[in-house]
């Protein structure tokens, strides 16, 4: 589980800071830093699995527009079952003009104790016992975790990897899916619209298939009525992903991945992302769920992503524009961004007050919201977002949850 | 199709709700048909009375519904107090008294949901656990471990409870929970028609 995420330096997150829970959903107007803290996420499980470089992943242009400064830093907590991790990367940005860049900084450590560290002239890596025992050719782009072999006496470093290998960060956008895959392609980790899920299913399908056959059957059980399962038939020197449905004739109904509606298509993809995230005891980071859905299916997913959260079978971060998750999340798990147009993005939680009752004059959060009330409420603009406390937290005292 | 909800589940907070829906679906009722209503605030005796009369309303307006559930903590107030608070209410807003074979279910977890968490736990790793309606279990850890009840703990427990026969009833139950049982029994009756 994640427990907070540092940003320095990079769009509109200048020493932010936020902490992070087994549930937590990020609100904001637009433009206030949202999307921006969950595809970061993306960005750095993908430096640390060494699936991008520092060139690729962190251009010069994702350096926030008004900070002079040619560092950025990062830095992650997480906690598994061998204790509580800090990774932290520093990139320098010697010439943006040229776009070229090169990590400062890569260091893991293991409750204060270091795994890894390296910086743009040596790389060490540290045993279990966390000795020095190794030192790696030092490369300015590419993770140096992310070319460590898994070997006995770095069994803490490899969870740690495997720890972020189960971090899925998801913005959909169904129009961009295709049932399409090509016969070699292996998608180990989608991408974040999911344009290549027909890819990433086949992936799962061989190697997590425990996971595709949740999917299916949570999809057939409800949200898809008639939903049977996924097929992925040859087509040239591609696969064609199709789902089976019943029909009221012995043949089934198969449609093409693509056939089906923007909403049908989001249900596939949350259905499995759900199944993996279960399955890897991972963290799922969704970028407005309820989009594409109809207003049946929103609060049964609402629920299974608080369940999954609160039981402790995979970590829930998400943004929120739904007043159907708004309402029923915001008060409890809510994190409040917020920005000035040319400032950097702040952060509070949100709290309701306990006495909430019948004789108060309550306002829903999503009405809140949308009346741009909620910022009037106790915000406070601090120096640093890292100053969060409760005292200054978005403090909500005439709430009542939507009817 | 679109779901159908069928039952509104009116409780404080989260625990409530993963124990009631724990039981609800091991007797068969599907899990999207169940719409969980939580304080938004965490605990909050009064938002659940509110909701509760709100929502007993709106199954008389709406026949898609088939019940209400609602759980109070009964927390040292007297469940007789508990009760008539809402009998009070029902009859202010025009409503007949609640009875759970109409779908109409107030459960008082006596003195909290926990003092039922941590007897059913006990059942269910096979322990006979004697518990009390006064004690807060809430500070204490469940008969199989030291740590206090959590969250992995609510659903397993109103599981185990459909398990139970609540004519015949281990020694030790709780007696609002026996009474519990009852009602649930009527509940799934009504909401299954």
């Amino acid at each position: 589980m994640f427990l907070r995420c540092y940003a320095d330096n990079y769009r509109c997150l200048s020493n932010f800071t936020l902490p992070l829970k087994p549930l937590s959903v990020l609100l904001g107007a637009n433009g206030s830093g949202k999307s921006t803290v969950l595809a970061l996420f993306a960005k750095i499980r993908d430096f640390i699995l060494g699936r991008g470089s520092s060139l690729e992943l962190f251009p010069p242009e994702t350096r926030t527009r008004w900070d002079k400064r040619i560092e950025q830093t990062f830095e992650l907590g997480l906690r598994l079952d061998q204790g509580e991790y800090t990774y932290r990367l520093r990139i320098r940005h010697e010439a943006p003009e040229r776009a070229l860049n090169k990590v400062i900084e890569e260091r893991l450590t293991l409750d204060g104790k270091p795994l890894f560290a390296a910086d743009d002239k040596k790389t060490t890596l540290y045993n279990d016992s966390h000795e020095g025992k190794a030192e790696l050719l030092t490369d300015w782009h590419i993770s140096g975790i992310s070319r460590v072999h898994e070997r006995p006496d770095n069994v803490k470093l490899t969870a740690f990897r495997r720890g972020i290998e189960g971090t899925l960060v998801l913005a959909l956008n169904p129009a961009l899916v295709s049932a399409v895959s090509a016969e070699r392609q292996s998608v180990t980790m989608p991408r974040p619209d999911c344009s290549d899920f027909a890819g990433w299913l086949r992936h799962i399908s061989a190697a997590e298939a425990l996971a595709r056959q949740a999917a299916e059957q949570s999809l057939a059980k409800g949200a898809l009525p008639g939903f049977r399962a996924f097929q992925a038939p040859d087509s040239g020197d591609a696969k064609i992903l199709q789902c089976i449905f019943q029909s009221g004739t012995s043949k089934p109904l198969i449609f093409r991945l693509d056939e089906l509606s923007f909403g049908q298509i989001a249900l596939v993809i949350l259905e499995t992302a759900l199944a993996v995230a279960t399955e890897r005891h991972g963290v799922l980071l969704l970028d407005e769920p309820g989009n594409f859905l109809g207003l049946g299916e929103v609060q049964p997913l609402l629920t299974r992503l608080q369940d999954a959260a609160l039981e402790g079978r995979f970590q829930v971060i998400m943004t929120a524009h739904h007043p159907l998750a708004v309402d029923f999340l915001a008060a409890s798990y809510g994190s409040w961004l917020e920005r000035e147009p040319s400032g950097p993005t702040r952060v509070q939680p949100i709290r309701v007050a306990e006495s909430v009752g019948e004789d108060k004059a309550g306002v829903r959060v999503s009405d809140l919201i949308a009346r741009g009330w909620l910022s009037g409420l106790g915000v406070q603009h601090r120096g640093t977002s890292s100053d969060v406390d409760a005292e200054d937290s978005t403090h909500l005292s005439n709430v009542e949850p939507r009817q | 199709m679109s779901r159908v909800c069928k039952i509104i589940l009116v409780c404080e907070g989260w625990r409530d709700s993963a124990f009631a829906r724990g039981f609800l679906v091991e007797a068969g009722v599907g899990g999207r048909n169940i719409e969980p209503r939580t304080n938004p605030g965490g605990s909050g005796h009064d938002w659940v009375k509110t909701q509760f009369i709100a929502e007993v309303a709106n199954l008389d307006r709406f026949s898609e519904g088939r019940g209400v559930l609602g759980l109070l903590d009964e927390d040292g107030q007297g469940v007789s107090t508990r009760q008539q608070e809402i009998a009070d209410r029902l009859k202010a807003n025009g409503l007949g008294s609640l009875a759970a074979i109409d779908g109409r279910c107030l459960l008082l977890p006596t003195r909290n949901l926990e003092t039922w968490l941590y007897w059913l736990t006990g059942q269910k790793n096979g322990l006979l656990v004697a518990v009390d309606e006064t004690t807060d279990y809430k500070l204490v850890g469940p008969p199989t471990a030291a740590s206090p009840i959590g969250n992995e703990h609510c659903r397993p427990a109103g599981e185990w409870l459909h398990t139970l026969d609540h004519t015949h009833l281990p020694e030790g139950c709780p007696p609002m929970l026996r009474i519990a049982l009852g009602q649930l029994r009527e509940f799934l009756k009504a909401v299954r028609r």
